[in-house]
């Protein structure tokens, strides 16, 4: 490997060790190429995913919760709800 | 001249029908956020079946997020009142578990299906027998 550094240039493309190298080298910039494009469509799955909703056990027992509270509150009579703010003249 | 006038005239011996009409502005009794609390109490005691004698139980939503079970009863042989209190409380991280004595544990698995089909089954029935709306549409019951 270190003899390549001996020879000239022309030298290293004439030689078949090198242009094997060469070859590799641009397989390697196909593979990276590719790797890319690759990497690209995992970003934009994930990002895909990252938008859905994952509704947890956790997001169930807080729904529930909040639902009570107003349906309790709007019972109750201490809930200001929309007909409350018309009759008020507000919106 | 009516059946209810005579009737009213027979009993009154007035020549003339008083009114019965109620005042338009009755005020409308309302019952306190406490008192509904009581009323979802008493359905969410139920949701786990028979309450063994000489058990008292309670299981309720106290506010957005907690929860509390409760459970009083007698010790047969020594006649000696015990009770128990659970809290659950909805966390950012999860629903987090709190029993006397300082213990915490966060809910996973099976614990925590079942607690969210009592939460679920709760909100259920309440909404229906205490609020009048169906919790799946959110929409007043129709009168029968």
């Amino acid at each position: 490997m270190s003899e390549y550094f001996n020879h000239p240039p022309y030298e290293l493309e004439t030689s078949g060790e090198v242009r094997a190298d060469f070859h590799l080298a641009s397989e390697d910039l196909r593979t990276l190429e590719e790797g890319r494009q690759l990497v690209e469509a995992r970003r934009q799955v994930e990002q895909a995913q990252a938008k859905e909703v994952v509704i947890t056990e956790r997001d169930v027992a807080l729904s529930i919760g909040r639902g009570l509270r107003k349906a309790r509150r709007w019972k109750a009579g201490t809930e200001v709800t929309q007909k409350d703010l018309e009759l008020a003249g507000g919106e | 001249m009516s059946v209810f006038s005579n009737v009213l005239k027979l009993i009154t011996g007035e020549p003339g029908v008083p009114s019965l009409k109620m005042p338009k502005n009755r005020p409308i009794k309302r019952l306190t956020e406490r008192e509904l609390l009581q009323l979802e109490s008493e359905i969410g005691a139920k949701l786990f079946g028979d309450v063994p004698l000489g058990h008292r139980r309670e299981f309720f939503c106290f506010d957005e997020t907690t929860w509390i079970w409760y459970e009083e009863w007698k010790d047969p042989k020594t006649g000696k009142m015990h009770n128990t209190t659970t809290r659950y409380e909805v966390h950012e991280k999860g629903i987090l578990k709190v029993q006397e004595g300082a213990r915490y544990s966060f809910l996973e698995g099976e614990e925590l299906k079942n607690l969210i089909a009592a939460m679920t089954m709760y909100y259920d029935q309440v909404a229906r027998e205490v609020y009048g709306f169906d919790s799946k549409t959110g929409r007043p019951l129709q009168a029968a």
